[in-house]
């Protein structure tokens, strides 16, 4: 048992070790002379050797081993770091991670074959432990060199002398010494400051450097060994002055990169005190006072008095001391610092298991429950006392509960820093040059989210590295710089974290990825052709892609993208992917803060309490009087809702829970055990509340989004919001889609969890799972996105029991006659409507139906109610017969205008797998001989006026055009931006009127064109979109629309039309509508 | 190991309109007088809702309804608490007797003839000097059904 508490611990550290050297490995590579990332890498692997070879893990022994002697080499300075070194470190703690998986596994360290990597390792240390020295001193003989020659064209007498002594006197001397005595540095300070001063003359030669030399010096902020406002102030002296600049350039220039860090640990040892560097400082003054002209005085001054002593004084005085001896320093560190400040951090750390924070989580949650009864029966209580102490169990348990949370949030650079290591392994195995970017590493996440989705986030990251960024050749062809970057941004965004992962690399193709989704089976032709661009990027998240042309050991095997998809929505996330061809791609993650706690609308219906959670929410809406309640419509059971002019089902909450026997048996249950002493007079209440809203009272409305459906639901009464913790449902209820969950309430009853989209699958006509997958088609997060285009159909039946469909901006109400209420005339049949005889349309004979209308029935029986459709046309309105009203169908496809069979069809739409005739009513109506003509219209004296209409949608272009033409004017249309501008070159136009999503050029685009290359034309633009947003407003302004109105409005549009085109409305409106 | 065998012999006994019933007692937590249910619409029949058990959820069954009797809305019924794979489960009973200890050579296997509506829960038969006892499968008990017709 023992041993296997200290086997555990052992792995437990070793993993984490093991973690700490990648990053650190990835980061020495970019920093070679980082004497302590060296140590600490040194450090650790050690520490890994010892607790193998205690626990008598023989193989993992060894290869420590081995490893170790080559970073010893390495932090000795006998081997220079490359990149080949650090590829070989790599791999070998890559398999020590593997033998250490086996031990964790079986026990056992198992075959893992590590001769070769031990080989290369011993084979870097043999092999190349000679040269590199070498080259190291040579390297940094050179560097010497070169600021010395540098100089010597402008210093007047025996520079290179006085350099080399800069160099070499406290060399010698601090060689000897273990300490360093004041009299050394002192000594090397002067002769440094003479070096200084003859650089100081080199000004103009040194400017270049300037920026390296910032760099270097931010690092040492950075570090914390010089406080920023120094920095800042020597950043200000450098800009402000020029002198200065070069004042530093010089400065830190003369200093290399091992010296700061030589200098840096010493330091931190405690071994430069302050009083010898004030010391130093008097004496560095008088040397320069000596040896620099007034003005360079001044400005050394300035930064003497601005920095701390580490910065200016202290770096010159130790510079040389690693080319020295790196071996005694190195020592002396070891001695000094031995382990305490590894100590220092560690030892504030306990760690945890999350087991263990659940557990506690769990207690606190039932503590809060308990204050809360607690609380509730202290308010009835008379005792002050206790009143008080309640109060303070209150604070006490609140701070309690937050605290226990804030332990399960960790910063999302755990899981980002990791991606260095990745990114680099791609970038060389693929010779590409990719630079990872890390952005909002410090936003938190509950620790179960961030461990899942560390798993997609690696897929993504693999695909922009893999798939994204370019080879070198391709980058240079595309006119992109060599070096690819990979930025991944986390923050913060209402109540969710959003992750950002953008590359910069060639972007997703459609065209390739429709491709290869036909090729593989993922979607039918047609379905593709009918797919917007982002619509057909977002294939990539389905089971069974990969784009890769050949298949690699990184990215590519099919099984990335859908399973991101699957496992971010299985935490309650989304992803998306924008991507601009040939400019990158974007994959937004959007992650709820944490799984537990879940921001929730409470609502009451029937005296009964459910909780919707706020992601689902829409709006609130509240109809006070029965004026209000005229925008409900009813209509063959289903309720509407006219919510800005758009017909939104409602569903009343209480009858499709069938909450009245709810209630009943919760009375049953529950009072007769008198139990329900917590709120029986708020069911009472309540319930009453319901009788009265049959006389129209207030009616609340809460509005839901389920994935793109927009749908509301009546409730009793709304109260609270209310972070709520989320609790499974048994078995038992799973299969009861309505309910996503229940909760605990603040006085300890149960209340439901509504599930948006549960809900409207079950209680909607349209079966949802399948236009879930429609919604997930066209992808929701794309709502965002303003290439976003829809259309809503009515749905209906006819007489011969099939489904049809005609585009919601025909419709304006939905009404049930009775059947005494139908007069005849001749032999069309009417019904009084808002004051006026409305004709009563039964189409199935003019589309030749089978089946045959309630219409013609010789006599309608009593009572019998007639479902129609009253739509506007030509000024008049019609009522259309149907047997029954199904739905509103909101969706993305585009209308198939290929498969019309017969007259009176425009084309067909695809809903629900299934395919719907879309009616023509112009066609039916001019078919029905209803002795109403074109003659007839109030517009018809109207100017002869010719409109250009470009639309992509060929039922939009139809509808526009057909209504226009009726009023008598002449519509020629176009498909597209370039397509009306072709038209408008050869022709000219009264009036232009377009769409604004269409594909080449969209509406803006189109305008601008128009405005710019054809300015003489000044030719009025109505736009037409789906939605108008302030920002569309706005660039439709600067576009150069003179009006830009909502598609469905369809009388507005006409009036528009005719205003402007009749002469008296436009010219002095130049706003959009 | 005594202790445990002798556990595993005893039942909870129970009883639903008169009739004495047992489940093993290793599968039970605990015994607990009614608590305030929440009804869950559109559930099962026999469900009765969920109570809160010390910040817990619980779905409460009922017994009689699960057996295809009426609803005994007395109003001492005694919830046991038992713990399935997806959560815990009370079983709604109108009383709990005693410990029962069953001796295995006067246990029997399930009766052919016995109502067909419990047997599919009904473990085995333990005759006792004075009537019977139904020991029961929890599994079963708490099993979700073949999804009826709504």
């Amino acid at each position: 048992m023992e041993n296997d508490a200290l086997k555990n611990e052992f792995l437990v550290e070793s993993f984490e070790n093991l973690s700490s050297i990648n990053e650190d490995l990835t980061r020495l590579e970019k920093d070679p002379f980082d004497k302590e990332l060296l140590n600490k890498i040194y450090r650790t692997v050690h520490t890994m050797k010892g607790s193998a070879s205690f626990l008598g893990y023989k193989k993992l022994q060894e290869i420590t081993h081995t490893g170790e002697n080559l970073l010893d080499e390495l932090r000795e300075g006998n081997i220079t770091v490359t990149s080949e070194i650090v590829d070989t470190l790599l791999e070998t703690f890559d398999i020590c991670h593997n033998f250490l998986k086996n031990i964790e596994a079986t026990n056992e360290e198992g075959e893992v074959d590590f001769e070769e990597i031990q080989k290369r390792l011993e084979a870097h240390l043999k092999g190349e432990s000679s040269k590199p020295q070498e080259n190291e001193a040579i390297d940094r003989q050179s560097v010497e060199e070169d600021i010395i020659s540098q100089m010597s064209g402008l210093v007047a007498a025996n520079p290179e002398e006085a350099a080399r002594e800069a160099v070499n006197t406290p060399e010698t001397d601090s060689a000897e010494e273990d300490d360093l005595d004041l009299d050394n540095l002192v000594q090397a300070h002067r002769s440094v400051t003479a070096k200084e001063k003859t650089e100081t003359q080199s000004e103009s030669a040194e400017m270049g450097l300037s920026s390296a030399a910032l760099e270097s010096l931010k690092e040492l902020v950075s570090d914390g060994k010089i406080d920023a406002s120094a920095f800042d102030d020597l950043e200000k002296n450098v800009t402000t002055s020029p002198v200065a600049e070069t004042e530093v350039v010089a400065a830190t220039d003369a200093i290399s990169s091992a010296a700061m860090d030589s200098l840096r640990e010493l330091i931190s040892d405690g071994k430069i005190d302050s009083s010898a560097l004030d010391e130093i400082k008097d004496v560095d003054l008088s040397a320069v006072e000596q040896s620099v002209s007034p003005t360079e005085i001044e400005v050394v001054f300035k930064e003497e008095h601005k920095e701390p002593e580490e910065g200016n004084i202290a770096e010159p005085v130790i510079k040389p001391q690693p080319v020295v001896n790196n071996e005694k320093l190195e020592d002396l560190d070891q001695q000094i610092r031995g382990d305490d400040m590894k100590k220092s951090i560690v030892d504030s750390f306990v760690r945890v298991n999350v087991n263990v924070l659940d557990k506690i989580m769990n207690v606190v949650g039932e503590l809060v429950l308990n204050r809360n009864q607690i609380l509730q029966y202290a308010s009835k209580a008379d005792s002050s006392e206790f009143n008080r102490l309640s109060q303070q169990l209150n604070v006490i348990t609140s701070e309690l509960q937050s605290e226990v949370m804030s332990t399960r949030m960790q910063p999302i650079g755990n899981i980002l820093t990791k991606f260095e290591r990745l990114v680099r392994d791609i970038a060389r195995s693929h010779n590409k040059k990719i630079n990872l970017n890390l952005m909002g590493s410090e936003t938190e996440l509950d620790k179960s989210l961030l461990e899942a989705i560390k798993d997609p986030l690696v897929h993504i990251i693999r695909n922009s590295c893999d798939h994204g960024i370019e080879d070198l050749p391709g980058r240079k062809s595309a006119g992109k710089s060599e070096q690819g970057t990979v930025t991944i941004k986390a923050y913060n965004e209402s109540g969710q974290v959003t992750i950002e992962i953008f590359d910069d690399g060639k972007g997703l193709d459609p065209q390739r990825i429709g491709q290869k989704a036909v090729e593989k089976g993922i979607i039918s032709e047609a379905k593709l052709n009918e797919m917007s661009e982002s619509q057909i990027i977002n294939l990539i998240f389905k089971p069974g892609f990969s784009t890769a042309e050949k298949v690699t050991n990184i990215s590519g095997r099919g099984v990335g993208m859908d399973v991101v998809k699957t496992n971010i929505e299985k935490i309650g996330g989304t992803v998306s992917v924008n991507s601009n061809l040939g400019y990158g791609t974007n994959f937004k993650l959007r992650i709820p803060l944490t799984l537990a706690i879940v921001p929730s609308l409470m609502i009451k219906s029937k005296g009964e309490n459910f909780a919707i959670p706020q992601l689902n929410l829409v709006e609130l809406v509240r109809l006070e009087t029965s004026q209000d309640h005229e925008q409900i419509e009813t209509f063959s059971g289903s309720e509407f809702l006219r919510l800005r002019g758009k017909l939104t089902p409602i569903f009343r909450l209480d009858k499709e829970l069938g909450l009245e026997k709810v209630q009943q048996k919760s009375k049953e249950i529950n009072q007769i055990n008198s139990l329900n002493t917590l709120n029986p007079t708020d069911k009472q209440e309540s319930s009453n509340l319901h009788s009265m809203e049959e006389v129209h009272a207030a009616m609340n409305i809460v509005i839901l989004n389920a994935e793109d459906n927009i749908f509301g639901i009546v409730v009793d009464e709304i109260m609270d919001t209310e972070e709520i913790v989320v609790k499974a449902l048994n078995n038992k209820l799973k299969d009861i889609k309505i309910f996503g969950g229940a909760t605990i309430m603040g006085d300890g009853s149960v209340a439901l969890i509504l599930d948006a989209i549960g809900f409207l699958s079950e209680v909607s006509h349209i079966d949802i799972e399948k236009a879930e997958e429609l919604a997930e088609d066209s992808n929701p997060i794309n709502a965002i996105d303003a290439s976003f285009e829809y259309q809503e159909n009515l749905l209906f039946k006819l007489y011969d029991d099939r489904i049809y469909a005609i585009p919601l901006t025909l419709v304006s109400r939905l009404e049930e006659f009775d059947a005494s209420k139908i007069e005849k005339t001749g032999s069309q049949k009417i019904v009084r409507y808002l004051d006026a005889p409305m004709p009563l349309i039964g189409v199935e004979k003019a589309l030749s139906l089978e089946g045959k209308s309630i219409l013609e029935e010789e006599s309608l029986p009593e009572g019998t109610s007639l479902s129609c459709i009253v739509t506007k046309i030509r000024g008049r309105n019609f009522g259309i017969i149907v047997k029954e009203v199904m739905d509103i169908s909101i969706d993305h496809t585009k209308i198939d205008d290929t498969a019309v069979d017969r007259e009176g069809i425009i084309g067909t739409i695809f809903i629900d797998e299934k395919t719907v005739p879309l009616l023509d009513l112009y066609s039916i109506l001019a078919a029905q001989n209803l002795g109403v003509s074109n003659k007839e219209i109030t517009n018809a004296k109207l100017m002869p006026k010719t409109i250009l209409l470009v639309d992509d949608s060929p039922m939009y272009r139809k509808l526009e055009a057909d209504s226009l033409r009726e009023i008598g004017y002449t519509v020629i249309t176009a498909n597209h931006g370039l397509d009306g501008f072709e038209k408008l070159q050869n022709q000219d136009f009264d009036l232009l009127i377009t769409d604004i999503e269409m594909p080449l050029l969209d509406g803006f685009g189109f305008a601008r064109k128009v405005r710019d290359e054809l300015p003489a034309k000044q030719i009025p633009i109505i736009a037409l979109s789906t939605r108008v947003s302030d920002k569309d407003l706005e660039k439709g302004r600067e576009s150069g629309f003179n009006h830009h109105l909502e598609k469905f409005k369809k009388e507005e549009v006409v009036d528009l039309v005719n205003s402007i085109l009749q002469g008296s409305n436009y010219g002095n409106s130049s706003t959009a509508s | 190991m005594e202790i445990v065998q002798q556990q595993a012999n005893q039942y909870c006994g129970f009883k639903i309109a008169g009739e004495e019933y047992a489940i093993p007692v290793m599968e039970v937590q605990e015994v607990i007088k009614p608590l305030q249910v929440t009804s869950v619409p559109l559930a099962q029949d026999e469900i009765r809702g969920l109570i809160n058990l010390r910040g817990q959820i619980v779905t409460s069954l009922s017994l009689r309804k699960l057996f295809g009797q009426d609803e005994n809305l007395s109003q001492d019924y005694m919830n046991i608490i038992v713990k399935g794979d997806d959560g815990l489960y009370s079983l709604v009973v109108d009383e709990v007797t005693d410990i029962i200890d069953v001796e295995e050579e006067s246990v029997e296997r399930v009766p052919d003839t016995i109502n067909p509506r419990i047997k599919r829960f009904v473990d085995r038969i333990f005759k006792r000097s004075k009537g019977l006892v139904v020991l029961l499968k929890i599994d079963e008990l708490i099993k979700l059904e073949e999804k009826r017709e709504k």
